[in-house]
């Protein structure tokens, strides 16, 4: 059995949260770079969520979202995802397509490619700042993208992991574009076994 | 409500038991009209290969436990009915993203947990590409609501209107289901298209089944 996140203590936890404050540092970075706006972000919500929780850590459960999601591959894999409000992916497809806003309807072959690659670009950046941090070699597999109930969005992700566990350590993170165009959520989902090698790495014990 | 890997059943006439938003997991709903027992799994995968204390989130775990909390209430196995919502495929892309296409064979895994007990499955709105809430009320009506289309019934587990303040109201039959007329087993209204849809979703379950033994 790999080490539960039961035993994961204060330390542990604020250790999480300093590594989602650096990743979404870098992540928010490069966000504003491509919006070319400048973007706030929240400190990083640390928890163990529970399955029957985990749909309802960000945004409404049944309003209409865009999820990028992103397998972590690598010495401690795990999931990313960006969040966000239909009607914010609809506007930031206006930015990178470099239309006025307002002008994109739906998310067509196009929009949905420059989403994910913002997704991807936004995930890259947190984690090079973790194997900065950490010394670990992660990267990102290939986005995939949804347009959904963010609930039904969630529970996708979750399923991805749920065999194993019936609790995740969440790191979400809001990240607000300052004109208030786009309000979304950065969640970094390390899979159980990997706290233990995050934390490793920073000579911490778990 | 009902989270994932959650098992819920009531007989309280109030009661709704909501699902949010499904993806690739399923809402089991099951009525027993007679005993007014109604029961909601919020079923997130397919197998539990024995390896987790769970029950709840596993399909061939999940039924089980599902009876068992209904019969406590008092409902009786060979009554009940149930209807299916979910098991969706959202994520469009993601190349050999197949730990992401686990919704059709979430729904083989019900499908074949139900089908083992006999049990009749009087509708299903399975797998696509579009997330569900689904509502079973106390009554036995399900209504499942999509970003598309709205919310809308399902099905009525129900056969017929029970009296308020009658409950046991003589037996209940459906002229013309599969669990009055048929043999047991089968599905229910349109039996061709839920065929059609389990062959479906059996050739995808095991093309999936294939791709998870390479990916891990």
């Amino acid at each position: 059995m790999s080490p539960t996140t039961e035993n994961l203590n204060a330390i542990s936890l604020d250790t999480l949260r300093e590594i989602g404050n650096i990743g979404a540092g870098n992540a928010m970075t490069a966000l504003a770079a491509m919006l070319d706006q400048t973007v706030a972000m929240s400190v990083p919500q640390v928890g163990l969520v529970s399955l029957s929780q985990f749909t309802q850590m960000a945004g409404g459960p049944e309003a209409l979202s865009v999820g990028i999601y992103m397998p972590v591959m690598g010495a401690a894999p795990g999931h990313v995802a960006f969040l966000l409000p239909e009607t914010d992916a609809l506007r930031l497809a206006d930015r990178l397509l470099g239309r006025s806003l307002g002008t994109t309807a739906a998310l067509e072959e196009l929009e949905r490619s420059a989403l994910m690659e913002v997704g991807n670009i936004m995930a890259s950046s947190y984690l090079v700042a973790l194997c900065e941090l950490t010394g670990l070699s992660l990267a990102v597999a290939p986005p995939a993208l949804a347009m959904d109930m963010t609930a039904a969005i969630l529970s996708t992700i979750a399923s991805t992991f749920a065999s194993a566990e019936d609790r995740a350590i969440t790191i979400v993170t809001r990240l607000q574009e300052e004109r208030g165009v786009l309000d979304g959520f950065f969640i970094y989902v390390p899979e159980p076994g990997s706290h233990a090698a995050l934390l490793d790495a920073l000579r911490m014990d778990g | 409500m009902v989270g994932m890997a959650e098992v819920k059943v009531t007989r309280s006439p109030e009661d709704v038991l909501i699902a949010l938003g499904l993806g690739s997991c399923i809402g089991v709903c099951a009525y027993d009209a007679q005993a007014r027992v109604a029961g909601l799994a919020h079923v997130v995968l397919p197998n539990s290969a024995g390896h987790e204390p769970s029950p709840g989130k596993f399909a061939d775990t999940a039924i089980p436990l599902l009876l068992q909390e209904m019969i406590k209430l008092g409902a009786v196995v060979e009554r009940i009915r149930v209807a299916l919502a979910g098991g969706a495929q959202l994520f469009a892309s993601g190349g050999q993203g197949t730990r992401l296409e686990i919704g059709s064979r979430n729904a083989a895994a019900v499908q074949a947990e139900l089908s083992k007990r006999n049990l009749c499955i009087l509708a299903a709105d399975l797998g696509g590409s579009v997330g569900r809430t689904v509502n079973l009320y106390a009554n036995g009506c399900v209504r499942v609501k999509t970003i598309g289309q709205g919310e809308r019934e399902l099905v009525s587990l129900a056969d017929r209107e029970v009296p308020a303040g009658m409950p046991g109201a003589g037996s209940i039959r459906i002229p013309g289901s599969p669990a009055a007329a048929g043999p047991p087993g089968k599905t229910g209204p349109g039996p061709v298209r839920d065929a059609e849809k389990r062959a479906v979703f059996e050739q995808e379950a095991r093309r999936n089944a294939w791709s998870s033994d390479r990916i891990g």
